[in-house]
C-alpha cells in the first residue's frame, strides 16, 4: 500500500506542477517573441561650420553627414482619423553643432508643398521636442506632460513670410490643439511672427505657448515632392537654467510631421518615438 | 480610601461630568468658514499624490487630476462624484464638501492588478464621527467599570450581559425535518458537490485568467470578494465551522480513504492513516501557516493564476495528507482557513452537543467515535459524546448519523458559550485554553492591521512592498518583517504587558502570568471577529458590483449569462459604510468587555482580586479600540 | 443504497469535469456564424497583438473579437476600414466585438489608440486581405 500511495502522491504532485508550468506559459496569453526595444541613438558631431539660413540649406555642409531614418506613426489617441493610405512614414535626420550653434535637418516625402495655412487649408510643418529636463516620463512624448517640454515647429507658411517676405494669405487660421478637437472652425486669429520657426514650451495638452524669447531659426525647401528643413539655434540658451542647453552628453528629443493637403493641423501629426541625441 | 466605597452619587456625577465635556470638544470643533480650495492629484500605480486632502465642511473643493502613467479614475465615497485621467489629458472634478468626516477617494478605472486596492483619503472637518466613535469606546468602558466595581462577589451563574445564562441550549434538531436533514446521508454532500462546481469553475478562471485583471475574474471575485466577506461577516460570528460543513477540498481525500463517496463505507480510512504527531497537535501549525500564506497576499488575492495556485495547491495538499494521514487530519492541522475558523467558531450560536450524558455513559461502544453502518466515526477525531467546544469540530454531523439513540443534537446558544467550557476529563492534548488559541487570536488582531493598511489604507508604499515592487528592507523584506513583528511581537507583547499590570492591580500572589495572558487574549474573539467584519464592509460595498460583472461573463471571454455583464462599477452604501464600521467595532467591544470580566473572575481566586486585576485590561480594550476607531474613521 | 453512490459519482463528475467540457462547448458555439478572428490585445512588452499578423479572405464580413486580458485599458483602430461599431477604448477585461468587410485587397495596419505602457507607440499588427 505504501507503494500506491507514493505512487500517486508523485502523480498527482506531477499533474499539479505540470498544469502550473502550462498556465504559467500561457499566463500572458499566447506565448510569443518579445521584440527588444531601443531607442534609437542620433549623433550630434562637432562641425566647424556655420550656416547662413538666408543663403539656403547648405546641402553641401548635410552630406557630410550620415543620415539616420526614424518611423514615423500616425497620431490615433483622438478621432478623427484621415482617409488616407499609409498610417506609417519616415522622416530622415541629421544634426551636428559647432560649439556655437546647433543644427537639426529633418527630410521627408510630400507630394504637394502647402504653404498656406487658413481655416480649409493647412499648412505642412515639422517639429523637434525636448524635454527640458533630464528625467522624462516616456509618455511626455504626447505633447509633454508632467514635465515641459521645449517645441521648436517650423511652418510652411511662416516661412513663407519671413524669408520670402510676402504677407499672410487670410486673417484668421484654425490650428486647434486638445481639447478644442471637436469644435473644428475654432478660428484663431492671426499673430505676427518674427521667424519661420515657432519657439514653444508646453507642460500638458492643450497648454502649449510661445515662450517669451524667440530663439530658433529655421528654412525649409520644398523640391521634388520632398521637403526639407533646418533648424538653428544657439547652444546655450538665453533663458539660461529655464531653457533647453545643449551641452556634451545624451539628450531626449521627437520628431513630428504635418502633411497639411491631408488636413494635418494642430495634434493631428505623425509622430516619432524618443530618439536619443548623442551630443559630442 | 479605596474607589470601591465611593457612594453611588459621585459616579453619577462623573458620568454626568464626562458627557458634559465632550459635549464642548464636540462643539469646539464646529465647521470655519467655507473655502475654495483646489487640488492637484497625480495618480500613479496605486496611490495618489497627495493621498491625504484635508478641507473643511462647505469648503468647494475643485481637484485637478493628472495620469502619471496609465488611465487612471477618482471616485470620492459617500459623495458619488468621480471624473478620470489618461496619460495626457486631465480630468476635473468639483463639488461642495458638505458632509463632514473620512471619506476614501478610489480609482475607477481599471488600471493593474492592485486596481480596486488604490485608495487615498479625504478628510472634512469636523470628523464627527471619530469624535463619536471614542466617545461610544469611552462611554462604554466607563459603563463596564461601573457595573463591575459594583459586584460584590463572584457571579455564581455566567450570564451574558447579565441576561441570557451562558450555559443556556436549545436543541434545534427538537424539529423533525432538520433532524431528518441531518442524518440524511446526502447532507453536508450536495452543498459540498455544488460547491464543488463553483469551484471548479474559480479554478478554471484563476488558470485562464492568467495575470489579467482581478476584479473581472470569476476566481479572485467570488473567493476574496464573496467569500471571504460572508465567511468573516456571516458564517464564522454566527454558526462557526458553517463553511468546514460544505466545504469541498477534503471531498476527494474522504473518498480516497472511504472508498465510497456517499454510502458508508470501510471504518479504516486507506491510506498510510498516520497519527499526526502530538506535538503539532494545536493550533500552532495553523498560526504559522495561515501568516506564511498571508505573505503571499499582494498575490493571490488580484492576479487570477495566483489564486489558481494557491487554491490549487491546497486541494493537493489535501489529497496527499488524506493519503498519509488519518480521516480529516488535514482540515484540523493544515487547512490555512481553520484555524481562525475553529477558535472564532466558539462565539458562534450553533454546535452540536450530545443531549444527555448519562445515556452516553451507558452506551459501549461510542458509535459517535468509533462508526457504524449508518456513519462514519467522527472524522475529526473529536469526542461528541463530550464535545463542549466548537473548536475542532467540522459540522459534518456524522455522529447525528451514526448515533443510535438520537442523543446528538444541533443546538442554539448564546454566543461565547465555548469561550468559557470547562477542560474535560479525558481531553486531547490540544483542546484547553492555551498559547497557541491565545497567539491565534493576536495574530489575526496583526494581519488585520497589515491588511487594511495596505489594502484600505492610502499608503502607496505599504502596496509597493506587498506585491514586491523591490525585494529588499525598504520592499517585500521589509514587509515580511514588518508583518513578523506587528504579529508576533508588538500585539502579544502589549497583551502581555496588560497582563502583567493586571497581575500587579490584582496583588494576587498564586495566579500564573501565563493563565492571566491565555485567560484575556479570548477577549479578541469578539474583537477580531469584529474587526475583520468591519474590514469586510470595506471590501463588499466598494467591489460588489464587480460580482454582478463575473457571474455574467467568469472568464473575460465576452459572455453575458445573465445578462449583468455589462454593469459598470456601482459602489453602494459607501457613505454609511464608516458608521457601520464603528457600529461594529463598537459591537465586538461590547461583548469583549462582558467576556473580560468574565475570564477576570476565573482566573483570579476571589472577587477583589478580579474587580482590580480587571482595571489594566478594562483600560487596555479601551486603548486598542481608540485604535481601531482611529483606523476605521479617523 | 448502490444507486445513492453511483448517483453521487455521476454528480460529481458532472459538477467537475462536465463544468468544464460544458464551459469550453459554449465558447466553441459562440464563433459561429461569421468568420471571426479572436485578437488578444497585450502591451508590447507582454507580446503585443495577437496574432500580431493575420489574413482575411477577401469580400468576407469578419468579426473580430478583441480581447484585452491585461490589467490596463488598449484601444484598436484600423483606418483603412469602416469598422462597426467604434470603438474608443477597451478596457482591462473586456472583449469587444468589431464587423467590417474586407473590399480592399493589400496589406493594411491595425494600433492600439489608448496609452497603455511605455511602449504604446510599438503596439500595432499587420491584417491582410486576399
Amino acid at each position: 500500500m505504501k507503494k500506491t500511495v507514493y505512487f500517486i502522491t508523485f502523480v498527482l504532485l506531477a499533474a499539479f506542477l505540470g498544469l502550473v508550468y502550462y498556465g504559467a506559459r500561457h499566463w500572458r496569453g499566447m506565448p510569443v517573441q518579445i521584440e527588444r526595444f531601443e531607442t534609437p541613438a542620433l549623433n550630434v558631431a562637432f562641425m566647424d561650420k556655420d550656416i547662413d539660413l538666408a543663403q539656403g540649406l547648405a546641402p553641401e555642409v548635410w552630406q557630410e553627414i550620415k543620415l539616420q531614418e526614424i518611423k514615423l506613426m500616425y497620431q490615433v489617441t483622438a478621432l478623427p482619423w484621415p482617409k488616407i493610405k499609409g498610417m506609417l512614414s519616415a522622416v530622415t535626420v541629421k544634426a551636428f553643432h559647432s560649439k556655437e550653434n546647433i543644427y537639426f535637418y529633418m527630410s521627408w516625402p510630400d507630394d504637394t508643398e502647402d504653404r498656406i495655412h487658413e481655416t480649409t487649408q493647412f499648412s505642412d510643418a515639422c517639429a523637434i521636442m525636448f524635454p527640458v529636463e533630464k528625467d522624462v516620463q516616456p509618455h511626455t512624448i504626447m505633447m509633454g506632460f508632467l514635465g515641459r517640454v521645449n517645441i521648436w515647429q517650423w511652418k510652411g507658411n511662416q516661412d513663407r513670410e519671413y524669408w520670402q517676405k510676402e504677407s499672410p494669405q487670410t486673417k484668421a487660421y484654425v490650428d486647434y490643439y486638445y481639447p478644442f478637437e471637436d469644435k473644428e472652425l475654432f478660428p484663431v486669429s492671426q499673430h505676427v511672427t518674427k521667424f519661420a520657426v515657432n519657439d514653444l514650451l508646453a507642460i500638458r495638452v492643450g497648454t502649449i505657448t510661445p515662450k517669451d524669447v524667440q530663439e530658433v531659426m529655421g528654412k525649409g525647401v520644398w523640391e521634388n515632392g520632398v521637403w526639407t528643413a533646418v533648424f538653428k539655434r544657439p547652444l546655450k540658451s538665453l533663458e539660461g537654467e529655464n531653457g533647453v542647453n545643449f551641452i556634451s552628453g545624451k539628450r531626449l528629443s521627437a520628431l513630428a510631421v504635418w502633411n497639411g493637403s491631408k488636413g494635418d493641423r494642430g495634434g493631428r501629426k505623425s509622430i516619432s518615438d524618443w530618439l536619443e541625441l548623442n551630443i559630442q | 480610601m479605596s474607589v470601591y466605597r465611593l457612594p453611588f452619587t459621585v459616579y453619577r456625577k462623573i458620568v454626568v461630568g464626562f458627557l458634559f465635556l465632550s459635549s464642548i470638544f464636540f462643539f469646539l470643533s464646529s465647521p470655519s468658514f467655507a473655502a475654495e480650495r483646489f487640488f492637484e492629484v497625480k495618480a500613479k500605480k496605486f496611490s495618489y499624490t497627495p493621498n491625504i486632502i484635508k478641507v473643511n465642511k462647505g469648503d468647494k473643493v475643485s481637484i485637478r487630476l493628472i495620469s502619471e502613467d496609465v488611465h487612471h479614475g477618482f471616485f470620492v465615497d459617500g459623495y458619488g462624484v468621480k471624473t478620470s485621467a489618461h496619460p495626457g489629458m486631465e480630468g476635473a472634478l468639483s463639488f461642495t464638501a458638505d458632509k463632514s468626516g473620512r471619506f476614501s477617494f478610489r480609482c475607477s478605472v481599471t488600471c493593474g492588478s492592485l486596481h480596486p486596492y488604490m485608495i487615498g483619503y479625504l478628510y472634512v472637518s469636523p470628523n464627527n464621527l471619530w469624535v463619536w466613535g471614542v466617545f461610544g469606546v469611552l462611554a462604554l468602558g466607563l459603563i463596564s467599570w461601573l457595573i463591575t466595581s459594583k459586584k460584590k462577589q463572584k457571579d455564581e451563574k455566567l450570564k451574558l450581559f447579565g441576561i441570557i445564562p451562558l450555559e443556556w441550549r436549545f436543541p434545534l434538531t427538537k424539529f423533525k425535518p432538520l433532524r431528518a436533514l441531518l442524518k440524511s446521508r446526502w447532507f453536508p454532500f450536495l452543498p459540498i458537490v455544488f460547491n464543488l462546481f463553483i469551484f471548479t469553475i474559480i479554478l478554471l478562471a484563476g488558470f485562464i485568467g492568467g495575470l489579467g485583471a482581478g476584479n473581472y475574474n470569476f476566481g479572485v471575485m467570488i473567493v476574496w470578494i464573496l467569500w471571504w466577506v460572508l465567511l468573516m461577516m456571516f458564517m464564522v460570528p454566527l454558526i462557526g465551522r458553517f463553511w468546514c460543513m460544505m466545504c469541498p477540498f477534503p471531498l476527494i481525500g474522504d473518498w480516497i480513504q472511504r472508498g465510497k463517496l456517499i454510502n458508508v463505507g470501510k471504518q479504516k480510512s486507506w491510506g498510510l492513516g498516520k497519527r499526526w504527531p502530538n506535538k503539532l497537535r494545536n493550533l500552532w501549525p495553523l498560526v504559522i501557516l495561515f501568516w506564511v500564506s498571508t505573505w503571499f497576499s499582494g498575490f493571490f488575492t488580484v492576479k487570477p493564476f495566483a489564486t489558481f495556485i494557491l487554491l490549487g495547491a491546497i486541494i493537493l495538499i489535501a489529497i496527499i495528507i488524506a493519503l498519509f494521514f488519518e480521516k480529516r487530519t488535514f482540515c484540523l492541522f493544515v487547512c490555512p482557513v481553520s484555524g481562525f475558523q475553529g477558535l472564532y467558531a466558539n462565539f458562534s450560536l450553533f454546535g452540536v452537543r450530545s443531549r444527555d450524558p448519562e445515556i452516553c455513559k451507558k452506551h459501549v461502544p461510542k458509535t459517535c467515535v468509533v462508526g457504524n453502518e449508518k456513519g462514519y466515526g467522527c472524522p475529526w477525531m473529536e469526542l461528541p459524546y463530550e464535545m463542549n467546544r466548537n473548536t475542532y469540530c467540522g459540522l459534518c454531523f456524522e455522529c447525528l448519523k451514526t448515533c443510535p439513540y438520537d442523543n446528538m443534537d444541533l443546538v442554539l446558544k448564546p454566543f461565547g458559550q465555548d469561550l468559557f467550557a470547562e477542560r474535560r476529563r479525558t481531553d486531547d492534548v490540544y483542546n484547553r485554553r492555551s498559547t497557541d488559541e491565545a497567539y491565534k487570536a493576536l495574530t489575526m488582531i496583526g494581519i488585520f492591521l497589515s491588511f487594511f493598511l495596505a489594502f484600505q489604507g492610502p499608503y502607496g508604499h505599504l502596496r509597493d512592498m506587498v506585491t514586491a515592487k523591490t525585494f529588499g528592507l525598504h520592499g517585500y523584506l521589509g514587509y515580511l518583517l514588518e508583518s513578523f513583528t506587528i504579529d508576533f511581537l508588538l500585539i502579544p507583547g502589549s497583551l502581555f504587558l496588560f497582563a502583567w499590570l493586571s497581575k500587579l492591580a490584582s496583588r494576587s500572589k498564586e495566579v500564573k502570568l501565563k493563565d492571566v495572558f491565555v485567560n484575556f487574549s479570548y477577549c479578541l474573539v469578539p474583537v477580531g471577529i469584529a474587526i475583520w467584519g468591519a474590514f469586510s464592509l470595506g471590501i463588499i460595498f466598494p467591489n460588489g458590483s464587480y460580482l454582478l460583472h463575473i457571474i455574467s461573463d467568469p472568464f473575460s471571454w465576452g459572455w453575458n449569462l445573465f445578462g449583468t455583464a455589462s454593469i459598470p462599477w456601482t459602489p453602494f452604501f459607501t457613505g454609511l459604510m464608516p458608521y457601520l464600521q464603528v457600529l461594529v467595532t463598537l459591537g465586538g467591544m461590547l461583548f469583549a468587555l462582558d467576556f473580560g470580566y468574565k475570564f477576570s473572575q476565573r482566573t483570579y481566586k476571589d472577587i477583589g482580586e478580579a474587580k482590580r486585576g480587571w482595571i489594566p485590561i478594562l483600560i487596555y480594550l479601551i486603548l486598542i479600540h481608540i485604535f481601531f476607531v482611529r483606523i476605521f474613521v479617523g | 443504497m448502490k444507486k445513492n453512490e453511483l448517483f453521487a459519482v455521476v454528480l460529481m463528475f458532472l459538477a467537475t469535469i462536465g463544468t468544464v467540457i460544458g464551459i469550453f462547448a459554449y465558447e466553441k458555439s459562440r464563433a459561429k456564424g461569421y468568420y471571426t478572428v479572436e485578437l488578444t490585445a497585450r502591451a508590447p512588452l507582454n507580446g503585443n497583438w495577437y496574432p500580431r499578423k493575420f489574413t482575411v479572405p477577401f469580400g468576407q464580413e469578419v468579426r473580430i473579437r478583441i480581447r484585452n486580458i491585461e490589467t490596463v485599458s488598449h484601444g484598436f483602430a484600423m483606418p483603412d476600414f469602416n469598422i462597426e461599431p467604434a470603438i474608443n477604448e477597451i478596457k482591462a477585461g473586456e472583449v469587444k466585438e468589431i464587423k467590417f468587410l474586407a473590399d480592399k485587397k493589400g496589406t493594411f495596419p491595425f494600433f492600439c489608440t489608448v496609452w497603455c505602457s511605455n511602449e504604446h507607440l510599438h503596439m500595432s499588427g499587420e491584417i491582410t486581405v486576399e
